[in-house]
């Protein structure tokens, strides 16, 4: 909207400007004719004080004058007619008239077709390397779902983003988009797994009937298949047949192509599972859990999840919060924990670290001074008392 | 939406230019003096639209906005700011913006500045610069838009050339691209008093201060462009006779010859018909440059627009215009009347022999340049027209010229003494023969022309001096007298001496540094030492660091002569990180005798680094000489007489000359 703005004052300006000096403009019409004239007299003073000078002898200054003399007659002998000042009638006042109005439209109707009056500003400062990745992915989705609403019976646009819609976690979208695909384009273990993975992840980890028919689908196409076996398992368990899903669970763990990781997150199943059949009362498991759950690409190639980010962060306070509980003579690493905690949104361990902080550097008025300094800014809980009390 | 903003008053200023094409020459016509004034403010219009449109684009550049495609084709967020904001003009449509930027510059300074010309004479000259504008914003626009986005954005760019991020080469394309859009005025002026069938010595003399423009930046860009190659390049070149820099070369020789010839039919009325032939052609021949490096045609540093769909957009162009105009100048060359006479030898003698010299050596470089070209085309066989050609061909026309330069400025108009002028011009022409047998009993034996040529040098240099002690009448006055007559003879007086001298210089520091240069190629060890010209170079080793967007190997030389400390050269050798590219950055050391040139090679199995150890005498004469121009050049544009005509002074102030 304030593009629009802008663009049309530019243009306004632009045509006041050309009116204002078409009316402005007097018949300068005797000086023109002059211009040339004046140059005449120029040369005829040069050739004087050329002669004054002694450049030129009084026969050569002569001839020049002379041949000067004869342009100025000439000048005189051609003279044009006179210059008007177009006044009204004169079809002048039309022809500016028309280029005040031509030059807006004009202008208007090529900047619609070439322009991009949509797109803002895209400065480097403050962009990050992931918004960069997501918006190629956003709008490399959006693309192909204005193609889907085309088209819908595209199978090959539902196969392409169906992959997609599961990293980008939009699970329900990514559930319909194979089931599209399976319906469209035949059934392969891939996209039977992607359904599956994508309707339990869809419905917070509940196995349900569709991801179970999908699931048999899988073992009867690649009997054996780990994922699929995983998932009718949790199935069994999820409908209370606690011994079909611990005998599953078991098997599992024989299976050649399992991980450590993967045996230790049956095992917690199984472990679970045995209590549920004794009546006790166990957490649910969550929606991301055991083997066949990570996307069906690999880790490498899928940005990292803010789940996984945010993990990271707190593995690296915590490294930062073990090294100044041995060396606490760092002011600068206890402002970057304070900053840490409050970006976490953890306010009570960030006004913690500021009494903590305190102590450790009681004695050294300049770093004291930085750390209050910084939490002041900050707004950490506590800070303001203690600046107060100074 | 700054970068639409831009785009938007790209667009606008187009339909500005379309209406400054038609509305003051129809003005013109039906001589209607507020029509006529309506050019005025649209060519003023115009330039500030484009301004801002220019001024869009820095700011994409300079903010690194990857959403404008032209940014992320030259641009890269590492990228210092200054080579952030130069590579702007360091592409195709980013080097097309700055070149409708300075066609709106001109155009706008003749509707501010330009007062004292007749209206319809300017009206027309506004009507067709800016038909020039429209043909190259059309061309923008359509196939070459610098405000073209991208959605998404990625993340970064692919950057700028390394070779290009370099400060000489950050200001040699304004310089050359206000030169070549410059000769455009002349264009229009010929063009212009074509339409009206009105050609005489008062348009000469309306000319000559936009030609003279033109000609002063065209100089400084060039002799950038050859400062660049040589420090840059890692040859110690400073001219290879490549076809871009023959494509700038070439306006310049027609631009020198239209200043002359201007002179001519300002003065007589002369030549008259040579005059704005020359005026057509200089413009096109910048066109044509234009078209050899956005063509394809010519693979180099330049061809950043290696497209041959806009290359023969450019070409029809090119043709549009030159062709337009010569069809209006056969149409009109018949009414031209016969101007004043002179005999041969005279000063309109020596213009009309410095024009022919000069015409002469501009069809040979073009021969030199298009000749391979074409063949290729034609044959599909690649030939090489190198130096020697050149050699062969353009020096020996330069030989004349340069004898000839000290006594054009002395002979009078119409009929001059020759034998009197070589009796003033004596003394140089003594002064520079005894000069170049001293200076050749010092140096030792070179190539034959070598001294030949110097002595031409120094001819042309004492003989710019002659010219102004003989104006000043030195010998025949008094002291007291004399001085006077020093400080107030006219301005113009000084710039034709000063640019004279200015090609003088030039030619000694071309004739040292060609004939009497030392090259040496050796690979050495840390520790080693080598020498050339005199000098003793001790190689310290190399040192790695970091710039803000490469890295860089950086060689370290204690040079000494005759055991006395000279200075460290540091030359090195850059990687560039986007797009990774190595440059070369050669060590320099600047003596009053010449330049001792330090250009790093590779590294050798054995350890020790190869390397090329120039001395090249006098070579910054080349460009002081150029310098020397560009003030003489300025020096004549601020005199009074290039500004007169403009009748509201004549009548304030009659009595503005007699000091004079």
């Amino acid at each position: 909207m304030l593009l629009w703005v802008v663009l049309s004052v530019l243009t306004a300006g632009v045509v006041g400007l050309l009116l204002r000096g078409y009316r402005s403009a007097d018949a300068d019409a005797a000086g023109a004719a002059r211009a040339d004239v004046a140059v005449y007299a120029d040369q005829l003073q040069q050739i004087d004080s050329d002669l004054g000078r002694g450049l030129l002898s009084a026969v050569e200054a002569e001839s020049a004058r002379a041949e000067v003399g004869r342009r100025l007659l000439n000048r005189a002998a051609a003279a044009d007619g006179p210059v008007v000042s177009g006044g009204p009638g004169t079809g002048s006042e039309q022809l500016v008239g028309a280029a005040a109005v031509i030059i807006p439209v004009l202008a208007l109707a090529l900047y619609v077709a070439l322009g991009s009056p949509g797109l803002p500003n895209l400065p480097h400062e403050g962009r990050t390397r992931d918004e960069a990745a997501r918006n190629q992915v956003d709008a490399m989705v959006a693309r192909v779902e204005e193609r889907l609403r085309a088209a819908p019976e595209d199978g090959n646009g539902w196969d392409v983003i169906a992959p997609i819609y599961l990293r980008m976690e939009r699970y329900g979208q990514a559930a319909e988009a194979f089931a599209n695909a399976n319906r469209l384009l035949g059934e392969t273990p891939k996209r039977l797994a992607g359904f599956a993975q994508a309707e339990i992840l869809a419905n917070n980890g509940i196995v349900n009937a569709n991801a179970k028919l999908a699931a048999e689908r899988l073992l009867s196409a690649e009997p054996g298949r780990v994922d699929a076996r995983m998932w009718l398992a949790l199935a069994n368990e999820q409908d209370g047949q606690f011994d079909k899903a611990l005998s599953d669970y078991r098997g599992l763990l024989n299976a050649p192509q399992m991980s450590p990781a993967m045996k230790e997150a049956i095992e917690v199943r199984i472990s679970a599972v045995e209590r549920l059949a004794r009546g006790d009362v166990v957490p649910a498991p969550g929606p991301r859990l055991g083997p066949g759950m990570a996307p069906p690409g690999g880790a490498a190639e899928v940005p990292a999840s803010p789940a996984d980010q945010q993990a990271m962060i707190e593995g690296m306070v915590a490294r930062l919060a073990a090294r100044l509980q041995g060396d606490g003579k760092d002011p600068a690493g206890w402002v970057q924990l304070m900053r840490s905690y409050m970006v976490l949104g953890r306010m009570s361990d960030a006004a913690k670290v500021l009494a903590d902080a305190r102590q450790a550097l009681s004695g050294d008025a300049g770093a004291l001074e930085q750390v209050n300094k910084a939490a002041t800014e900050m707004g950490v809980d506590g800070a303001a008392k203690d600046v107060s009390k100074k | 939406m700054i970068a639409e903003i831009g785009h938007f008053t790209l667009i606008l200023a187009l339909a500005v230019a379309l209406a400054q094409m038609t509305v003051p020459m129809w003005g013109a016509h039906i001589r209607d003096a507020r029509l006529m004034s309506f050019g005025d403010s649209a060519a003023v219009a115009q330039f500030g639209l484009l301004i801002i449109s220019f001024l869009a684009l820095t700011h994409a550049f300079v903010t690194s906005d990857f959403s404008v495609l032209n940014v992320v084709q030259n641009s890269h967020s590492e990228k210092p700011l200054i080579y952030r904001i130069s590579g702007v003009w360091g592409n195709h449509e980013g080097s097309m913006l700055l070149w409708v930027l300075i066609l709106g510059l001109f155009g706008s300074a003749v509707a501010v500045f330009g007062r004292n010309l007749p209206a319809t004479l300017r009206a027309n000259v506004l009507g067709v610069q800016a038909s020039i504008a429209v043909a190259f914003l059309l061309f923008m626009l359509f196939t070459s838009n610098p405000f073209e986005r991208v959605d998404p954005a990625p993340f970064d760019g692919q950057g700028l050339n390394p070779i290009l991020q370099d400060p000489a080469l950050a200001f040699h394309p304004p310089f050359l691209y206000a030169g070549y859009v410059g000769f455009s005025m002349a264009f229009s002026f010929a063009v212009a008093a074509l339409i009206e069938g009105r050609i005489d010595a008062a348009w000469a003399r309306w000319v000559r201060p936009w030609t003279l423009a033109a000609w002063m930046c065209l100089t400084l860009g060039i002799a950038m462009g050859s400062w660049w190659a040589y420090y840059e390049l890692g040859w110690g070149g400073w001219w290879f006779w490549d076809p871009v820099e023959n494509a700038s070369f070439m306006p310049w020789l027609a631009g020198t010859a239209l200043l002359h010839s201007a002179l001519v039919m300002e003065k007589r009325e002369a030549l008259k018909v040579w005059t704005i032939l020359l005026a057509i052609l200089t413009f096109s021949l910048s066109l044509m440059g234009a078209f050899l490096v956005r063509s394809g045609v010519l693979t180099s540093v330049h061809a950043f627009a290696v497209d041959p769909d806009r290359g023969i957009v450019i070409l029809g162009i090119m043709m549009f215009f030159t062709g337009g105009a010569l069809a209006l100048f056969a149409w009109r060359a018949g009414t031209l009347r016969q101007g004043g006479l002179f005999a041969p030898l005279s000063r309109e003698g020596g213009l009309v022999l410095n024009n022919v010299l000069l015409s002469v050596a501009c069809a040979t470089v073009l021969v030199g340049t298009l000749y391979p070209l074409a063949l290729e085309g034609v044959t599909g066989e690649k030939i090489s027209v190198g130096p020697p050609f050149f050699n062969m061909t353009f020096i020996p026309l330069m030989l004349p010229l340069l004898l000839a330069m000290p006594f054009g400025p002395l002979m009078a108009w119409k009929r001059g003494d020759l034998r009197g002028v070589a009796q003033r011009l004596a003394f140089a022409a003594g002064f520079a023969v005894l000069f170049t047998v001293i200076v050749a009993a010092m140096t030792g034996p070179g190539p034959w022309l070598a001294p030949i040529c110097a002595a031409l040098g120094l001819f042309v240099l004492f003989g710019a001096i002659t010219d102004l002690l003989s104006r000043a009448r030195f010998g025949d006055v008094s002291r007291g007298e004399f001085l006077r007559r020093v400080v107030s003879l006219p301005r113009s007086a000084y710039g034709t001496a000063l640019a004279h001298a200015g090609i003088g210089i030039m030619v000694l520091g071309i004739v040292g540094t060609s004939a009497y240069q030392s090259e040496k190629i050796v690979a050495l060890k840390p520790g080693e030492t080598a020498e050339v010209a005199g000098y003793q170079l001790l190689f310290k080793g190399i040192q790695p660091t970091k710039g803000p967007n490469y890295s860089e190997q950086i060689a370290t030389f204690e040079v000494t002569r005759d055991g006395a400390a000279v200075t460290t050269l540091l030359p090195s050798k850059r990687l560039y990180n986007a797009p990774p590219q190595p440059t070369t950055e050669a060590g320099i050391y600047a003596a009053w005798t010449g330049d001792l040139y330090v250009a790093l090679g590779d590294e050798q199995p054995s350890g020790a680094v190869s390397m090329r150890l120039y001395f090249h005498p006098l070579v910054r004469l080349i460009w002081l000489g150029a310098v020397i121009m560009f003030v003489g050049g300025a020096i004549s544009l601020s005199d009074r007489r290039l500004r007169v005509g403009a009748p509201q002074r004549a009548r304030s102030r009659p009595a503005a000359v007699p000091a004079e």
